[in-house]
């Protein structure tokens, strides 16, 4: 992780509350977009803190702006983007999302190994379908708030929904029916 | 279709209406609907656990920690304390509480001075306020003074002297030169109720 800028202001009361309540709020929704889209490449907790203290770093703009959930998310998906860079660059090797268990024809039926197959099939999506289903799935986003987070254009997010939909239920229809 | 996970109150009519003829797609509709909806509950964002909301917090109180005052602002913080202490400390004196022992001279020529803007005032006319008696009770001080001890004197005005105190109190109401000499003197406003005032007097007295 990066250090912190150096130019932070001291937190007020209202600043820590703020930023504790988009903890409560958010927290969850974030984690379960690192560790679906990016895996355990992360420690996603250590994001999702670094996260807040680049938000705490700049409260002004946090207070400002009107959706708290998409500027926290903007900064995930930076750190995300820019530690998959510095990997990228250092030759390290690509590792898959949480794949959930490999378990037995038996076991398919319960729910969980079912909710196992599911994020495995996610997770074996490519890394931009797999973003545009979880960003929808998990954060519940509109399509054109997605769009305007990866910063590509509408059509651009639907045909990625599109296309990661009838690969999953290639997927989930070949899992099931084998 | 990318927005098939929509309610269908929200299709287009023409979706509809193809929906409608096409049994196949329903029937893909209703599938996809169902895998997204498992999709949603496989994916669904797990609460905090205790130990994130730990390092978080950690975290936090880091940032805070990060936050406190640099070396820069402490020296500013502590300079201030400084000039205010020095500022206090100078001053305290001209407070002259009752019952204090600090005291300041006043020579001969302050209180002339003092006679002459008091006159110079209530001749202005600018102040509502009866400064020629001041004045005079001030000059005729300044004379005594001057009889005593041949105008090289310097008054002890201190919080012991209150001379705006009643005359007939014990102790103050008096003035002592440094020969000893007490200086009786009637209050600037004696004789006249507490609170009147008596504009214009000098203009009065001058037409």
């Amino acid at each position: 992780m990066e250090a912190p800028p150096a130019s932070r202001r001291s937190l007020t009361a209202n600043d820590r509350r703020l930023l504790e309540r988009l903890v409560r709020e958010c927290g969850p929704r974030l984690l379960a977009y690192v560790r679906h889209v990016h895996g355990n490449r992360f420690d996603a907790e250590e994001l999702l803190a670094e996260a807040l203290c680049r938000a705490a770093s700049n409260m002004a703009a946090l207070r400002r702006c009107d959706r708290h959930d998409l500027y926290l998310l903007r900064i995930v998906r930076n750190l995300c983007c820019d530690g998959w860079r510095r990997s990228r660059d250092l030759g390290a090797g690509r590792s898959r999302p949480e794949q959930g268990s490999e378990s037995g024809p038996e076991e398919l039926l319960s729910q969980r190994e079912q909710q196992a197959i599911l994020r495995q099939a996610v997770a074996k999506l490519p890394q931009a379908q797999r973003e545009v289903v979880v960003l929808r799935l998990t954060t519940d986003l509109k399509f054109e708030e997605i769009a305007a987070l990866l910063d590509v254009p509408l059509g651009t997010v639907l045909s990625r929904m599109h296309a990661a939909v009838r690969r999953l239920r290639e997927r989930i229809g070949c899992t099931r029916e084998c | 279709m990318a927005c098939e996970d929509r309610p269908p109150d929200e299709t287009s009519a023409e979706l509809g209406a193809r929906l409608a003829q096409d049994p196949d797609l329903r029937a893909e509709l209703v599938q996809t609907r169902a895998l997204l909806n498992d999709l949603r509950a496989a994916l669904r964002p797990a609460p905090l656990t205790a130990t994130a909301l730990t390092r978080i917090q950690q975290r936090l109180d880091q940032l805070a920690g990060a936050c406190t005052p640099s070396g820069w602002r402490w020296l500013r913080i502590v300079g201030l304390a400084a000039a205010a202490t020095v500022l206090l400390t100078v001053l305290a004196p001209w407070r002259l509480p009752r019952g204090a022992p600090t005291a300041f001279e006043l020579s001969g020529d302050d209180a002339a001075a003092i006679v002459m803007a008091c006159r110079q005032l209530a001749w202005s006319g600018k102040l509502d306020y009866d400064l020629q008696r001041v004045a005079d009770e001030l000059d005729e001080i300044r004379q005594q003074i001057n009889q005593d001890s041949g105008g090289d004197c310097r008054v002890r005005w201190g919080a012991g002297n209150d001379w705006d105190a009643p005359p007939d109190s014990p102790g103050p109401g008096a003035m002592q030169n440094r020969a000893g000499h007490r200086l009786t003197c009637a209050p600037p406003f004696a004789g006249r109720p507490s609170g009147t005032r008596t504009p214009g007097t000098l203009r009065d007295q001058a037409s």
